[in-house]
């Protein structure tokens, strides 16, 4: 965007900074919004789309030989069990959260400016979840025995255990995605219909037509919507803090010197939402210059994430530092030594390139230009992204490395195969994203078009005229 | 209070940063330092490497063994043979039989249990009654099964006719062209040669002699590069006979060693290692007194396994030893005047140059000081020993004659050094070998048989044996390999496994253990005996020979007309003869009279029989010396011993260039980096491994690698060092060797277990010396943490099986280690995995360094499953595979686990094991050494230490079926079990009278990280160095 | 709970009417934007009409007290079913673990309280949920595979009042005239 039209923007700051374009009526909403729906998918779509489905590949062939021969294909050893495989997942988990942040936790506080970018928001959780997801099935010896962590009774009678952090997952990612999926799809309802009713072709009227379930739009519907809308944000809320606390108690239960921290819950839980930020600020960059959707996603809705992404960064910093402290105060020799070994051991340069991208950079969107430079704060996200994921490579590796007895203390080195995998998750997640971008409406317009009813009355006539003249 | 003493017990001693530290230059003593990890060694990239992987080769096998295979399974051994306890021997489904044998491994001939399910042998364990092993043996000899099974052994007569190419032939063919030259031979006056190494059975020698004498101008060479040649000619020096003494450790209360590696290496392992421990316990677990222990001081150039468990050890360089030994006898009989021969002038004379010695070897005199009087006061009762790689230095004669003078001096001759039962290993001749060659050469020898002895791979080229051998008529080889001689010999006769072919033992005088077959030849292969009968036969010898059908009768007749008769047994011989094989082993009334009478030292030996003068060695020098696990390499082939890490270094597949901190630092070498060590005889390149301990101007190389033509497994593994060796007209030296070490600029990946050598003052490890333990009892040990729980406890009615292990019994042999992989099925994985720390022991032993970089101190610490009460590894998995049973056992249910891998997260003693692949898909006949009680584990599977849970089972049905409860000691887990120095102990802890129950209860007693209240089942109990 | 109860009726009524699914007959006002079509509303209520019903692309704040619709029974469902979530929950992992197989895990009691909290607070979270969800399907009638469209753009930015002429008080000509008065850009009746 040019910088003339920036400046504009920064004056209208002055004046309260109106969430959606002023410009902008109802009916506007309909076809913007769903425009991309109705027409063919541009170039950018089809290189973005062909890049992440390569990757994708990628990921099943490394999949397919990890299958096929071994867990040895990776770089694990007797002594670090773990490493790339749950540090993607719960880095794909921690993507999610923001998602549900989004579309619950601020719509419990009321954040109007959420509508627009709710949708996508929700969208990302759902896939990245499903892409968390892929990892605790993959990362097992016998995949073809994972379905054995779910809870039945198998032919011996022998159920699971359910002390075991590994089976609370089970139980927490299930049901974050289920009810994610559940939350997201009543979101979609009205928005469907409205695709329906605008849809040209017999087939089209009739997909969407299944899909929104014949909705009408009545009042009365309307009325218990509401209500059940509002429900679902109240459990999806406390649903997304116990998810990331479970995934953080899958170390902070065990008895490792740099696992067993009991600050862990809410020290992952702000890195999630960290780091979901991060990846809503990188998805909607892009996504609302390719689908044209500028007047709805604007520099306001991207700089208050940024600033939700400077506060959590804090948080992560803050919790970095409380390690260290408790490491000392502890006066736990495995402690402290686990944790001098974070920084300055072999793995040392892992922790640094944490704490730049998660503490430092971050702290750049104290300055409003910055926190309202799309250029920027793409850059900034990405960096946070990177950050994130070296927060759980440092949490996993470190710790294991070098633990109680220096007789199997060991080095962790990455498999072709393990970055294979990495690469294919990130295929996984931008195809799903992309896909969804064509069939499914992008922001949720009739929460939009709630949230531009208040501004619209002193253009109230404006509005008659409009539709008055297009239904004349 | 407590706390303090543990601090200074754990943090006064001083640590040193990574030996990379040391080299630039910055070593620190403070107690933050560290044997640190060295980056080239870490996170090896499995492609650096040319991976040995035992999996991969197993799969090239194929199926080609399959059908005999398969056919090994029901068959058995023609001739009568007993089952040592089980009677009936008929084969019972699902239950084993025990037949008393001799291990065929090395010349030891420790006696053992062959155990064998139906019909195959899937164990080796040693024999309780055996006088030597006493129910234990090494890691060899635990590993000596897989050669049995080994499926790139021979498996026909070859007739390569010296082209290095393995043609087939028939026995028939071969028998007829041996007879043939043996009579062209007679016919033109040619020589008859028979070079063997020790042969330890007497009616072999007999056999030998016997065959040897009908064909007229023939001889027997005996000849073991790693022989003790010097030690019996300098007893033939300083006593006038030719013997090797019989070294009675149990009764040493001092013991002073200059170089002689005899806890790992050097003549009789396992016996000396038991008789050492003997007197090396204390408090509860004590045999003697439980407050004193004897004490080890160690004079040696490489860090060996015996160095590691000296009390005290001083650096001397490699051919310096006979110098430390005049420097001693100095001190005692000259300085301190005392013992018999302090006032013989000659002595005094002959010891002259020992004044200067202490200075020349760079030790402090105090040292010799101290070490002389403690000998005196123990006089009698102490032992001074020198051999293995020191007595194959350039004055190894002196050092031997020192020796002598040493025991006599102190009135140890005759009790702790015992020249009248001596072992037969006093054969071994350099002289014999030398003229042989000679005679070779001039082309006198007709036809030369080779057996037990691979002189083209162990012989360095000067000696030119390999020419030589070109000028001989016939040569036949004897052996199991189409290897190194096999490939210039005419005939190659494939030979048996020990378990497939009759033989006898006599280890000391007076002691005779048979070994009998336990499953009929897996192959065409017929014994190095059977041959000579046969030939004899066919060449119509008269003698006893003449008289027997064959070798099983003859050794039979033999046992007939000598033991039988020495025994001094009333029963008739058939009975006789059939006690022999159950118990498989007998003592003559001389033998177990034990009379053994002093023999009188004659000082005319200090002059060396002109040997010349105790000199210094100039410049750096070279020890050539044998590995524990490999020893000459004759089983190089055997993955068991080429995975087992090394006691000392921790590396797996290959041997390296040992050298000192100081010299890696002066050279500017780190671990990985090829050296070029040129000798006069010639020059290699190995890779370096910085070892501590080692002399600073001593490089040590392992021999027995670098073999040719021995199979998958062993092919090419390391350098051959031997050609290093130098050969001169007395003796071929091994050590003392001038080097010149060179770096070369490449680099190679070392397979290590263990890439951090100290314990970080963690109070993992609990040490005290033997002055503190006397005063207090819980020396180093006072500091226990006060452990409490929220939770109810579990009850364990019934059993609760728990194990007691002595830090201060361990040497760190590794016996252990191969027993549990024999036992438990445990796959190798070969180095390629071994570099990405994969291996898959279920036991392993922790070795850790403290003190001066110089003179570490070390602590062998052997880790399994510790069967925590609190199991951590428990709680987190997921689907129940791992839990806990009412006798305690942490359980590992193969079948059901998916492979989280969580557990082996979780656990604090990172002892769980994971399959990486299908490491067990091993091709026949390697699957008949497989324990049939012992699930074969699948890929994708975690697995770990059982506490031997087949074991408890059996022990369990035997109880319920004689009634009452498991007798304690009938219980015995695989590592216990062939333990030398009774180390390991197991039991039921439930019963306070057990004896794992008393040695736990030991003031001595700890649990490793008690802090974590996982309450684990394993008691360790702290080292005492009786140091100060 | 009791008025809750009487929506639950009339629900019930509403969907047997539905279910007989004739025709739709009565009168329906197209609005462009909520204000007037919430007065329209309004008035029709203080008619005594029960059976009219508004449409629009979404929620307008106020409609329901013009049309004086009461608040949502669901929390209610959300409540139970959580409860019941729960219990399960719970009763699962202590009757597993404790009764039906008790095993030894890590030293810890069969019951380990501590350790079945999480999986209990996830199985209370997605029965709610999904009982939420199920409930807001069955009260708004639907899936519903032919729904009476009144207006095409009603999902995109128009606004109805439909007044049924099932309604005891309806009477069309008036009605229609109101609707007009209210603002009603279009007035049909079916």
């Amino acid at each position: 965007m040019s910088t003339p039209e920036i400046i504009l923007r920064n004056a209208a700051q002055l004046v309260k900074e109106p969430l959606i374009d002023p410009k902008k009526k109802y009916a506007d909403v309909n076809n913007d919004v769903c425009a991309p729906l109705e027409r063919l998918p541009n170039f950018a779509w089809w290189k973005a789309f062909g890049i992440a489905n390569v990757c994708l590949l990628i990921g099943l062939t490394a999949m397919g030989l990890t299958i096929g021969t071994g867990i040895g294909q990776w770089g694990l050893n007797r002594t670090v069990g773990w490493a790339f495989d749950i540090t993607n997942f719960v880095f794909w988990i921690g993507i999610g959260h923001a998602g549900t942040l989004i579309s619950a936790i601020l719509f419990l506080f009321r954040q109007k400016w959420r509508t627009s970018i709710n949708r996508s928001a929700e969208a990302m959780t759902i896939f990245a979840v499903m892409t968390a997801g892929l990892f605790p099935l993959i990362h097992v010896g016998r995949q073809w025995m994972a379905f054995w962590l779910f809870p039945y009774p198998n032919q011996r009678d022998l159920w699971v255990n359910f002390r075991s952090p590994l089976l609370w997952d089970v139980f927490a990612v299930s049901t974050y995605f289920t009810i994610s999926l559940v939350f997201w799809y009543i979101g979609l309802i009205p928005d469907i219909a409205s695709v329906r009713d605008r849809a040209k072709n017999k087939i089209r009227k009739l997909i969407y037509g299944i899909l929104s379930l014949g909705w009408t739009g009545s009042a009365r519907a309307w009325n218990h919507y509401e209500t059940a809308y509002m429900l679902l944000a109240g459990l999806s809320t406390p649903l997304v803090l116990s998810v990331h606390s479970i995934v953080s108690f899958d170390f902070a239960v065990s008895i490792l010197p740099g696992w067993h921290t009991t600050i862990f819950p809410p020290y992952f839980v702000a890195g999630a939402i960290f780091s979901g930020f991060a990846m809503v600020v990188t998805l909607l960059v892009i996504a609302r210059k390719v689908l044209g959707l500028e007047s709805y996603i604007r520099l306001v809705h991207l700089e208050n994430m940024n600033k939700i992404i400077m506060l959590t960064g804090m948080m992560v910093g803050y919790a970095y530092a409380t390690e260290f402290f408790t490491a000392w105060y502890s006066a736990n020799e495995y402690e402290r030594f686990v944790f001098i070994n974070r920084a300055f051991g072999p793995y040392g340069w892992s922790y640094w390139t944490m704490v730049t991208c998660n503490v430092l950079i971050p702290q750049l969107f104290w300055f409003k230009k910055i926190r309202r430079s799309l250029s920027i704060m793409f850059v900034i996200s990405i960096f946070v992204n990177i950050g994130m994921w070296f927060e759980r490579f440092v949490i996993i590796v470190t710790s294991l490395h070098r633990d109680f007895l220096p007789s199997s203390w060991s080095m962790y080195k990455p498999s072709i195969v393990e970055v294979g995998i990495l690469i294919g998750s990130f295929g996984m997640f931008f195809t799903l994203f992309l896909l969804f971008c064509r069939v499914l409406p992008t922001i949720a317009m009739s929460e939009v078009k709630g949230v531009m009813h208040g501004e619209q009355h002193g253009t109230g006539e404006a509005g008659h005229h409009a539709s008055g003249g297009a239904h004349g | 209070m407590d706390q303090q003493q543990n601090e200074s017990s754990t943090n006064t001693k001083k640590y040193w940063r990574s030996i990379e530290d040391l080299l630039e230059g910055n070593a620190k003593t403070d107690e933050s330092g560290e044997f640190a990890m060295s980056p080239t060694r870490e996170g090896q990239s499995e492609e650096a490497t040319d991976g040995h992987s035992r999996r991969e080769f197993l799969k090239l096998m194929g199926a080609s063994f399959a059908l005999m295979g398969a056919s090994a399974c029901t068959r058995r051994p023609a001739e009568k043979i007993l089952p040592y306890v089980n009677k009936p021997s008929e084969v019972v489904p699902g239950v084993a039989n025990w037949y008393a044998s001799v291990c065929g491994e090395c010349e030891s001939g420790c006696g053992v249990l062959v155990k064998t399910r139906e019909g195959r042998p899937i164990k080796f364990e040693g024999n309780p009654k055996h006088p030597l092993s006493e129910g234990k043996l090494c890691a060899r000899g635990q590993a000596s099964i897989l050669n049995l099974y080994d499926p790139d052994r021979l498996q026909a007569a070859l007739s390569p006719g010296r082209k290095g190419v393995a043609t087939g032939t028939t026995w028939e063919k071969l028998d007829a062209d041996v007879v043939a030259k043996i009579q062209n031979a007679r016919a033109s006056g040619k020589k008859v040669r028979v070079l063997t190494g020790e042969v330890g059975g007497p009616s072999t020698e007999k056999l030998v002699q016997e065959f040897l004498s009908g064909t007229g101008n023939s001889k027997h060479v005996v000849y073991d590069v790693l022989g003790n040649d010097e030690i019996a000619t300098a007893a033939a020096l300083s006593y006038g006979e030719r013997v090797v003494p019989h070294y009675r450790f149990e009764k040493a209360e001092m013991i002073v060693s200059f170089g002689a590696d005899f806890l790992g290496t050097w003549l009789s392992p396992v016996e000396f290692g038991r008789g050492f421990s003997k007197n090396r316990k204390v408090g509860k677990n004590a045999v003697g007194n439980p407050k004193d222990m004897s004490r080890f001081v160690a004079f040696e150039s490489v860090m060996t396994l015996t160095g590691t468990n000296a009390d005290q050890r001083h650096r001397v360089k490699s051919g310096e030893e006979a110098l430390a030994a005049m420097a001693l006898a100095y001190e005692l009989i000259v300085t301190q005047g005392r013992t018999r021969y302090a006032g013989d002038s000659n002595v005094r004379a002959a010891l002259g140059s020992g004044a200067s010695a202490a200075q020349t070897l760079g030790i402090p005199a105090e040292v010799f000081k101290k070490t002389a009087q403690d000998l005196w006061e123990r006089r009698g009762k102490s032992i001074v020993v020198g051999g293995g790689q020191s007595a194959k230095g350039p004055h190894a004669l002196q050092l031997e004659v020192l020796v002598n003078l040493l025991n006599s001096a102190l009135e140890n001759e005759g009790v702790t050094v015992d020249g009248t039962t001596n072992p037969a290993r006093d054969r071994s001749s350099y002289q014999d070998l030398a003229q042989l060659i000679g005679e070779m050469k001039s082309g006198q020898v007709g036809v030369l048989f080779i057996h037990r002895s691979n002189p083209v791979y162990s012989l360095p080229k000067s000696m030119g044996f390999t020419e030589a051998l070109g000028k001989v008529g016939l040569v036949v080889y004897f052996g199991d390999k189409f290897d190194e001689t096999a490939r210039v010999s005419d005939h190659v006769c494939a030979t048996p496994h020990s378990t497939e072919a009759w033989g006898d033992s006599s280890p000391y005088t007076g002691v005779y253990a048979i070994q009998q077959p336990t499953i009929s030849p897996l192959y065409k292969t017929r014994g190095f005996e059977e041959s000579l009968m046969v030939w004899a036969k066919q060449l119509h010898l008269s003698g006893a020979i003449a008289a027997q059908p064959n070798w099983h009768e003859y050794l039979k007749a033999y046992w007939r007309d000598t033991v039988h008769r020495q025994s001094g047994s009333g029963a008739p011989f058939d009975l006789f003869w059939e006690e022999a094989l159950r118990e498989g082993v007998v003592l003559t009334s001389a033998a177990r009279a034990q009379t053994s009478r002093p023999r009188s030292f004659s000082a005319n030996s200090l002059g060396f029989g002109g040997t010349g003068k105790v000199a210094s060695v100039q410049g750096t020098t070279l020890a050539l010396y044998p590995k524990v696990s490999q020893y000459d390499g004759r089983t190089a082939n055997n993955g068991w011993l080429q995975e087992m890490p090394d006691p000392v270094t921790k590396v797996t597949w290959d041997n390296y260039a040992l050298v000192s901190p100081g010299m890696a630092k002066q050279l500017s070498v780190k671990e990985g980096d090829v050296v070029r060590l040129k000798t006069q005889a010639g020059s290699i390149e190995l890779p370096v491994w910085v070892q501590p301990g080692m002399h600073d101007q001593t490089v040590g190389a392992a021999v027995g690698y670098g073999r040719k033509g021995v199979g998958r497994v062993g092919d090419d593994i390391g350098v051959n060092v031997f050609p290093l060796a130098q050969a001169s007209e007395k003796a071929l030296a091994l050590s003392g060797l001038a080097v010149t070490v060179e770096k070369t600029g490449a680099t190679y990946s070392l397979a290590a277990t263990q890439k951090h050598h100290s314990y970080e003052g963690r109070p993992i490890i609990r040490e005290a010396s033997l002055k503190d333990y006397q005063k207090n009892a819980h020396a180093g040990n006072e500091h226990h943490e006060h452990l409490t729980t929220i939770w109810p406890k579990h009850q364990y009615p019934g059993y609760r099986w728990g194990m007691a292990i002595d830090l201060n019994s361990c040497t760190g042999c590794s016996a252990c280690v191969v027993a549990c992989q024999s036992e438990n099925n445990i796959p190798v994985v070969g180095k390629k995995f071994v570099l990405t720390s994969r291996e898959m022991h279920w036991l392993r032993i922790d070795r850790y360094y403290t003190g001066k970089v110089e003179a570490p101190e070390v602590v062998h610490q052997p880790m399994i499953c510790q069967h925590c009460e609190n199991a951590p590894c428990e709680t987190v998995c997921p689907v129940l595979a791992t839990m806990h049973d009412h006798e305690g056992l942490n359980q590992q249910v193969y079948n059901r686990c998916v492979g989280t891998r969580y557990c082996a997260n979780n656990c604090p003693y990172k002892v769980r094991r994971f399959n990486w692949f299908t490491f067990t898909d091993v091709a026949s006949p390697l699957n008949l050494a497989y324990n049939p009680d012992i699930t074969v584990r699948t890929r994708g599977v975690m697995e770990k230490c059982t506490f031997c849970v087949q074991r408890i089972r059996d022990a369990k049905d035997h109880a319920k079926d004689v009634g009452g409860k498991v007798k304690d000691g009938d219980l015995k887990t695989a590592c216990q079990q062939t333990c030398p120095t009774d180390a390991i102990v197991f039991g039921d802890i439930n019963d306070l009278n057990t004896r794992v129950s008393q040695i736990a209860s030991d003031p001595r007693g700890y649990h490793v990280l008690e802090e974590l209240n996982v309450r684990p089942s394993v008691t360790y109990l702290t080292k005492i160095r009786n140091n100060t | 709970m009791a008025n809750s109860m009487a929506q639950v009726k009339q629900v019930i009524t509403q969907a047997e009417a539905h279910m007989a699914k004739k025709p739709l007959k009565g009168v329906v006002g197209i609005f462009s934007e909520p204000e007037s079509l919430k007065r329209a509303a309004a008035q029709i209520r203080d008619k005594q009409v029960k059976e009219f019903d508004a449409f629009t692309p979404f929620p307008v704040h106020g409609i329901e007290e013009a049309m004086g619709l009461k608040r949502s029974f669901l929390p209610w469902v959300t409540f139970i079913s959580g409860l019941i979530g729960c219990a399960a929950g719970l009763g699962l992992q202590i009757w597993t673990s404790a009764v039906d197989w008790p095993l030894n895990v890590g030293g810890k009691p069969f019951v380990s309280l501590p350790a079945f909290i999480p999986i209990t607070f996830e199985c209370t979270v997605l029965f709610a949920g999904l009982a939420t969800a199920g409930a807001l399907i069955a009260v708004c009638k639907l899936p519903n595979m032919n729904p009476d469209i009144l207006h095409p753009d009603l999902t995109n930015d128009k606004f109805a009042l439909f007044v049924s002429a099932e309604d005891p008080s309806y009477r069309e000509t008036e009605f229609s005239d109101l609707l007009k008065r209210a603002g009603a850009i279009d007035v049909r009746t079916l």
